[in-house]
């Protein structure tokens, strides 16, 4: 029985709201028809856009990735000179032409993947006036705003943005894997899936056949599905959480079904990160109407004693990603499928005196699909003493371009400007 | 009392305005924001004192005895392992040794932060001194350390008790304080901020985050803050200003120049008019709204700090007596964190969990692991704790409380079968508490519930939803509850379960 099928059986069934009152806000209104009327309603649309069934996955490496040791200067004095104790010297995996770059010894995986085609690395992604708080700088990234202070993250508004009228876009078409929800993914109106666990993803008590399930679970949904009187129809609290048992209520079977009903094609090793992307891989292998999934792998702040943490982050990185690009080649998702990484800051060119590195500033981002534009986009940033700022690399790519590339060529949206508020030369990480 | 309010009356003593009611409603509105939310019996009391004297014994509460536990340090020589060149064992031992040594030294530490998640949970629940450990999580969501960088139980333990010790004491002797702890050194580094190669991270968290916010210092003022706070680390457990280490060089530091070491700089900080402003928004968004508090309370709330020379105690009572802390935009609007949730849900069921660790497993799965912060920005604010998967982990730890484990989905492969937690017996009785409530009847024991656990009045419709689940029909006839009857328990167990998933049960 596939998902689609299933949804609907689910819809039809399923909730059942009381008298909607004239004060009932617009969006639980529409959902209450949704539910009851899945084949009419405009609520179960999801966004369109150029390839409507292309998807888009941000993987952020959180904690400031040490681009230096990842995308490595080969045979440069300035680079070995900076870092006694630090620098990549051996077993690199040569990314060959004239770039005189190479990859770190563990990212074999990704080595493939690059003579492959199927990935490509944007160099030196920053932007002006590098910010080194890991707080802030993330959400710099995430909201594609260097210099105020936002609320919705860049493709939180492009959901705004396809919102047409007062039906918003389901909250699965956006899922991340966590429990705390990025900024990246929330808009003033669209608010994303978050997931943690498939199986802890819905009100237990209420789930079975027997008659005490089966009373248990329509009382739920009375109690979840009802908004009170006007009194407290100001109060914002309650309706958003409201509308989040909703969603989830909407979003949690498909959710299940997929994780659940669906295999992965190829193994995957033993990390949280890859158990995520394994997830994901099967959400996507499911056909979920997703369009964004959003993975975070943690750890990356080495500040002391850097190597052997670093080492192993770049074999968790790479055996994870390679698993899922191959997952996905494998079950033919790889060319709707766009995979992009990236980390709040760089390190600092020159080691510190824990064998370590401090928050730095530009740093490289990974691409990766079967549509992608292969090889090195933008120019590595110089580690010349002479070249830095303040013993820190200078971006070349401002990270706005890599995003309007991802919404202008990959999404097809007309919509960028509005979204990243300025206008930014694209970078054309996928083929026209 | 609502949204009409002039700014000059935000902080005027609600109980002056004839208007004012001091009953049940307001005063578990007081305990769920000064504690962790009230049984019955606790919240009659405090309606029995009248507001002032409810305020008061909230927030002097050093007469009351401090009755819960200690937490129990063994032998755990906790080496610090960022210095471990220093340790000679260290060094004697072979590579294999060493990881071996490291992993045990990891394990311990992680099993000793699950003792300390255990013991202040427990605390919480059985706290009669309530805003002690209020405060304490207060301090902890604002002077940032997180264990996964800290990576030393007894220290997280020490900060922790740094926080209860000036729960509701000096604001600015606690800031000095938390420039001392070895938790906070280590955590934002500050143990390798020496003379000659400055490390930043404690001197600009310490102005952008915990005191006065971003936008009222430069970048010169972070790096001139820095070279004061050179030589400001800690050996073993204690605090030690290396002064080989410091730069006793000439700074500017927010104007002021001087041979400034760390202790002036919290002294000029707290001279600076943003730093007032900084901790009444934290005071106002904590214990009061998560929507941006007006202007001109930021500013008066800020002007009570001063007033007060930065006792915390008065600023308080300032607040709890408050026109704008009674008024409906604050009054049950504010999304409970984690913590308040799981700890208030075991109060107000009259238990003590047999089994914190499901429970601890439940608040991290809602983005709150004690001693964990996700950053050195705190915890997360109103509607941002609540997304899908936060909002399934509230609305399925209930099960926990009463019945002692996840509920079995018949034919399902996600049972939890583990031993521990089949062995494990509640003792959580609704029969019990609804007997002593004396109700008798279906309607009642629904809106003895709703009062104990939403403690305010519901939608209709809502209520007759509990009611005809109670009946196991569609009327909502008020029936008799036999309450020795053993098939109503299972009924009545899914009534509480049901009432802490709704919506309305997330809201303090």
């Amino acid at each position: 029985m596939d998902s689609m099928h299933t949804r609907r059986i689910f819809l039809a069934r399923g909730l059942t709201i009381l008298s909607a009152a004239s004060t009932l806000p617009a969006f639980i209104q529409k959902t209450a028809e949704a539910l009851n009327n899945p084949a009419d309603s405009p609520l179960t649309q999801t966004a369109a856009g150029r390839g409507d069934d292309r998807i888009l996955v941000i993987v952020q490496l959180a904690g400031g990735n040490d681009g230096l040791s990842t995308v490595i200067p080969v045979d440069n004095d300035d680079y070995r000179n900076a870092r006694p104790t630090l620098a990549v010297t051996q077993n690199l995996l040569s990314l060959g032409g004239n770039s005189n770059l190479a990859l770190h010894p563990n990212l074999q995986g990704f080595k493939s993947l690059y003579d492959a085609g199927q990935m490509s690395i944007v160099l030196g992604a920053g932007y002006p006036n590098p910010n080194r708080s890991h707080f802030r700088s993330t959400e710099i990234w995430q909201t594609a705003d260097p210099v105020n202070i936002d609320s919705t993250g860049w493709m939180g508004r492009y959901f705004d943005a396809q919102c047409s009228g007062q039906d918003p876009i389901k909250s699965e078409t956006a899922i991340s894997i966590g429990s705390l929800s990025p900024m990246t993914l929330k808009g003033d109106i669209f608010q994303p899936t978050s997931l943690q666990n498939p199986q802890n993803f819905q009100w237990l008590l209420g789930q079975g056949n027997s008659r005490q399930a089966t009373s248990l679970r329509k009382a739920y949904q009375l109690l979840n599905g009802i908004n009170p009187k006007c009194a407290i129809c100001t109060n914002t609290g309650l309706n958003f959480l409201q509308r989040t048992a909703l969603d989830a209520e909407l979003s949690g079977r498909d959710i299940r079904a997929a994780t659940e009903d669906h295999q992965n094609a190829v193994s995957y090793p033993n990390s949280q990160f890859a158990n995520s992307l394994s997830m994901v891989a099967r959400m996507i292998i499911a056909n979920m109407p997703t369009r964004v999934y959003y993975v975070s792998i943690s750890g990356f702040d080495t500040h002391a004693a850097q190597q052997r943490t670093h080492d192993n982050l770049m074999t968790e990185l790479s055996d994870g990603l390679t698993a899922f690009i191959n997952d996905l080649k494998a079950s033919g998702n790889i060319d709707r499928t766009l995979v992009v990484t990236f980390s709040e800051f760089g390190r600092r060119v020159a080691e510190n005196a824990s064998a370590g590195t401090d928050h730095g500033t530009a740093a490289p981002m990974f691409v990766f699909g079967g549509s992608i534009t292969p090889g090195l986009l933008g120019a590595q940033p110089s580690v010349a003493p002479s070249d830095l700022s303040m013993g820190d690399l200078k971006f070349t790519t401002d990270f706005r371009c890599v995003y309007t590339g991802i919404l202008q060529d990959w999404l097809g949206t007309k919509q960028t400007t509005e979204i990243l508020d300025g206008q930014f030369k694209p970078v054309s990480i996928v083929k026209a | 009392m609502g949204e009409d309010m002039q700014p000059n009356q935000y902080l005027q003593t609600a109980w002056y305005d004839p208007s004012f009611k001091w009953d049940w409603r307001t005063a578990s509105h007081l305990m769920n924001r000064a504690g962790f939310s009230g049984t019955a019996q606790e919240i009659d009391q405090l309606v029995a004192l009248g507001p002032l004297d409810a305020i008061q014994h909230l927030i002097y509460y050093q007469s009351i005895p401090d009755s819960s536990p200690y937490m129990q340090f063994g032998a755990i020589s906790d080496i610090d392992i960022g210095d471990f060149r220093q340790i000679r064992f260290f060094r004697d031992l072979t590579p294999d040794e060493r990881r071996e040594f490291l992993l045990l030294k990891l394990a311990a530490g992680a099993g000793k932060m699950d003792d300390m998640r255990c013991w202040w949970l427990n605390r919480m629940v059985q706290t009669k001194r309530p805003l002690e450990e209020k405060m304490t999580l207060f301090w902890h969501g604002l002077f940032v350390s997180a264990f996964m960088d800290v990576q030393n139980a007894y220290h997280m333990y020490l900060q922790n008790e740094l926080f209860r010790r000036f729960a509701v004491g000096n604001v600015q002797d606690l800031t000095l304080q938390v420039s001392k702890d070895p938790a906070m050194l280590r955590y934002l580094n500050n143990n390798q901020n020496v003379r000659g190669h400055p490390n930043e991270n404690y001197a600009r968290e310490l102005m952008e985050l915990f005191t006065m916010g971003i936008g009222n210092y430069t970048e010169d003022d972070v790096r001139e803050s820095a070279r004061a706070w050179t030589g400001w680390t800690f050996v073993g457990d204690n605090f030690v200003f290396n002064d080989f280490q410091h730069d006793y060089g000439e700074k500017t530091f927010l104007g002021q120049t001087g041979n400034f070491n760390g202790q002036d700089i919290v002294e000029i900080i707290f001279q600076q008019p943003a730093t007032p402003r900084h901790f009444a928004l934290k005071l106002l968004q904590f214990f009061g709204s998560d929507e941006p508090a007006p202007p001109e309370l930021v500013l008066a709330l800020g002007q009570t700090f001063q007033d007060e020379n930065w006792e915390m105690a008065p600023v308080l009572q300032k607040l709890f007596s408050s026109t704008w802390f009674y008024s409906e935009p604050v009054m049950r609007s504010k999304v409970k964190t984690p913590a308040e949730l799981v700890v208030g849900s075991l109060r107000k069921l009259n238990g003590s969990s047999p089994n914190p660790q499901a429970l601890l497993f439940s608040m991290q799965m809602m983005g709150q692991e004690l001693f964990e912060a996700p950053n050195v920005g705190g915890w997360p604010v109103g509607k941002n704790w609540i997304n899908t998967s936060t909002l399934f982990a509230r609305y399925d730890m209930p099960a926990f409380l009463v019945t002692g484990r996840r509920p079995i989905i018949p034919g399902s492969a996600w049972n939890d079968n583990s031993p521990a937690l089949q062995e494990f017996n509640t003792q959580y009785s609704p029969e019990l508490q609804l007997a002593q409530a004396g109700a008798s009847t279906t309607n009642s024991a629904v809106d003895w519930y709703i009062r104990q656990l939403i403690q305010d009045s519901v939608d209709p419709a809502k209520r007759s939803a509990l009611i005809s689940y109670l009946n196991n029909s569609d009327s909502t006839e008020d029936m008799p509850l036999n309450l020795t009857d053993q098939s109503l328990h299972a009924r009545l167990l899914g009534l509480v379960q049901l009432i802490m998933a709704m919506p309305e049960y997330q809201l303090c």
